[in-house]
């Protein structure tokens, strides 16, 4: 018997005997999210996705990005939350304007912040969590089991809920999109304006994961040997 | 129709129904003093009020004094009176009752009337309805009961004396007589006097006293013989003195036993919240504040109140919501009180304003918000708000609210005091604390001014590649908490942008902009 025959009888009966788990969502929404800031919105984030932003400098824009996203949504009158891996926001660098929607989780460690995600993902109420690790150290962010991850990217479809995760080196496996903020800023541009600041953040993207959420990948051909 | 709810022994019972029962061959007593209180040549006069089956069989009965009780058995336990739980079980009764009929009555201690007359009609009649009361009689007060239903309230009393444990008379003059004729004239409860006058006549049974006439009765005996030999022929028609119970959505109780484990103090909780979840049903009302307070044994009360954001009664989701925030929750003295309180509301609909949305659940979002709570403590999830000072990092967090007030602008241009660092430059990352550091100062020699060089972490030593300041700031001159502080925004050699901070003599990495 030819084993990509076999294979292909399978997933046929696989359909035939559990057609739900072969159903595609019907899609009751539009499933792109709209952040409203257009250095995220460039690279069509959908919702109920795990997404990672990079920042190897400390001061390559991650809290710059932070503060866009955040007022952007305020301005929306969207709620969010942010769960602060190292108790590093400042709500004075953020405004008024951009605290009012936001509920601010203050941990400590990583493995609070992972469990403070996890209730939210679960709860699935606010449209968008941010989790920001930046201040964490390195080793702590790479003991951080991949089945965690597995775990928030399973909520966040189940949610519909964007989780953007902000970490200094790359840590989440199987991100929707991972992005990177490879320059860092000098000096002067603490005197610049926050908007013009905004308008230069150019987050690279490294990698996207291709979706099966609204887009089925038939893989049923049968791939040529040899 | 009328219908009476009995609760026999139901001072007893009150206590029972809520503490660990004892073993049912158990001989039980219910003192009219507490023999703790009395003086101690006082202490074996105590009366008892009620008794179980196996006291009975032991020899004891009502109105004993204490120590002859106990001289008949010696086994015996003793219980005291409790008005609150008394009160507790009354009221239990008294929303049974209201379940089945607006007109009801607080006839006697563990007796409610009920005035069926527009009542709806079961498919089974009245046995149906009996049935129906019985089983809520349970299921309410969590006490044995008997219930009668009968055409006037004397008789639906008799019959509920007489039900084992429902008994249903129709107007049928000889279903009465079969049914009370042969009883002692007890069951019609007679003065004392009365009943010794009548059983000094020979007349025991009550047929022994409708067999004669009603009018010779009455001329010789009074009023209230003439009342008995109605009642005693199921004629006793009189009016109910209708109740209207108070609103009350409280519920409190005090442990004979101190509670140390969690376990226990939720089996209350969850029920007391089942009496106030059916007392707001029953005014078509919801709860939108819940005000749980625990008494200590030598220490102050803990009490608590949580808002509900989406009013409910339902009592899952309620104690779901109590049970999260005691998770975590411990204490040095062990629980002697319990108390918990709803503050009702009427169910309405919420209108939002245009551009706001709603949460999808907004309990499930209260839950989650105690978790996050319970995970990491009151103080560190809420909404930021900024203060209306130049001190650095100076704000609250507020708890999230689903409808946030107005928020009020702190000076009269609109605009809080530090705002400005929200559209300038780049944010901050604090650290928190700020990390003390060492600083290598040198004089610029176009300035003059010293100007930070390097600085020396714990880990690591940091040169500054390029520097921006000072910036002083302080609060004002009449500030009791006065403060002063310098600021330097530098890059380091590894191109990463810090904030220093020279406060007290001390310098301080405040937090990293980008």
């Amino acid at each position: 018997m030819r084993p990509a025959s076999t294979i292909t009888e399978l997933r046929e009966t696989l359909k035939t005997r559990f057609p739900e788990a072969h159903q595609e969502k019907a899609a009751t929404e539009d499933p792109q999210w709209l952040s409203g800031t257009a250095f995220l919105d460039a690279f069509a984030i959908t919702r109920g996705s795990v997404n990672e932003v990079v920042c190897p400098s400390p001061s390559s824009g991650g809290a710059l990005l932070l503060s866009g996203l955040l007022n952007a949504n305020a301005r929306q009158h969207q709620k969010a939350a942010l769960i602060d891996g190292r108790d590093g926001f400042d709500p004075e660098s953020i405004g008024t304007a951009g605290c009012r929607h936001l509920l601010w989780v203050r941990c400590h460690e990583a493995k609070e912040a992972l469990r403070a995600t996890d209730l939210l993902l679960r709860d699935g109420n606010l449209p968008l969590v941010i989790l920001d690790l930046q201040l964490l150290p390195h080793r702590a962010l790479k003991k951080i089991p991949n089945q965690s991850w597995f775990r928030l990217h399973h909520l966040a479809e189940q949610s519909g809920s964007v989780l953007i995760a902000l970490t200094p080196c790359h840590v989440i496996t199987n991100a929707y999109l991972q992005l990177s903020l490879p320059r860092h800023f000098p000096l002067d541009a603490l005197d610049d304006s926050r908007e013009h600041l905004e308008t230069s953040l150019r987050p690279e993207l490294i990698r996207r994961r291709f979706t099966t959420t609204h887009q089925t990948t038939d893989r049923s051909t049968p791939q040529k040997v040899g | 129709m009328y219908a009476v709810l009995r609760i026999s022994q139901c001072l007893l019972q009150a206590h029972l129904r809520d503490e660990s029962p004892p073993a049912s061959s158990t001989p039980l007593a219910l003192l009219d003093a507490a023999l703790s209180e009395a003086q101690p040549k006082d202490r074996g006069k105590a009366r008892v009020l009620e008794i179980n089956a196996p006291a009975r069989q032991a020899g004891v009965l009502p109105g004993m004094t204490a120590t002859q009780a106990q001289a008949r058995c010696a086994t015996i336990h003793f219980f005291q009176r409790s008005a609150p739980k008394e009160r507790s079980l009354q009221e239990d009764l008294l929303h049974c009752a209201s379940r089945f009929s607006p007109d009801y009555e607080d006839t006697d201690p563990g007796i409610c009337t009920l005035d069926l007359s527009s009542h709806r009609s079961l498919p089974g009649g009245e046995e149906a309805l009996g049935q129906e009361l019985q089983q809520s009689l349970q299921n309410d007060c969590r006490v044995p009961g008997t219930v009668g239903l009968a055409g006037n309230p004397e008789l639906a009393l008799l019959a509920a004396k007489l039900g084992s444990p429902i008994l249903v008379l129709h107007n049928d003059p000889q279903q009465i007589r079969e049914a009370l004729d042969k009883h002692p004239l007890e069951i019609l409860e007679p003065s004392p006097g009365l009943l010794e006058h009548l059983r000094l006549w020979g007349l025991r049974q009550v047929r022994d006293l409708t067999r004669l006439p009603r009018e010779e009765i009455h001329r010789r005996l009074g009023a209230e013989a003439s009342w008995l030999w109605e009642r005693g022929c199921g004629q006793g028609e009189r009016l109910l003195k209708l109740i209207r119970p108070p609103a009350v959505y409280h519920q409190a109780c005090e442990f004979e036993h101190a509670i140390e484990q969690l376990e226990p103090l939720l089996f209350r909780i969850h029920r007391f919240l089942e009496t106030i979840a059916a007392r707001l049903e029953a005014h078509y009302l919801v709860a939108r504040e819940l005000r749980i307070t625990l008494h200590f044994d030598n220490q102050p009360s803990f009490e608590r109140t949580f808002h509900i954001p989406e009013p409910s009664r339902q009592v899952e989701l309620l104690f779901r919501m109590l049970h999260t925030a005691l998770e975590d929750f411990t204490s040095e003295a062990p629980i002697i009180g319990l108390a918990l309180e709803a503050q009702p509301t009427r169910e309405k609909k919420h209108q939002w304003q245009l551009f706001e949305s709603s949460l999808k659940d907004p309990n499930r979002f209260a839950e989650t918000l105690a978790r996050l709570e319970g995970l990491l403590g009151t103080h560190r999830v809420g909404v930021p708000e900024l203060l209306a000072t130049h001190r650095p990092d100076a704000f609250k967090l507020n708890p999230f609210e689903e409808k946030h007030p107005n928020h009020k602008d702190p000076t009269p241009t609109g605009e809080t005091p530090s705002s400005e660092r929200a559209t300038l430059g780049l944010p901050l990352k604090r650290f928190r604390p700020p990390r003390p550091v060492e600083v290598q100062m040198e004089a610029n020699p176009r300035t003059g001014i010293s100007e930070p060089m390097s600085f020396r972490t714990a880990s690591a030593h940091e040169p500054i590649r390029s520097r921006s300041g000072p910036w002083n700031y302080s609060s004002d001159w009449w500030d009791r908490a006065y403060w002063r502080r310098q600021e330097w925004d530098v890059e380091t050699a590894r191109n990463v942008l810090y904030r220093l901070v020279l406060e007290q003599d001390h310098w301080f990495l405040e937090g990293i902009y980008g």
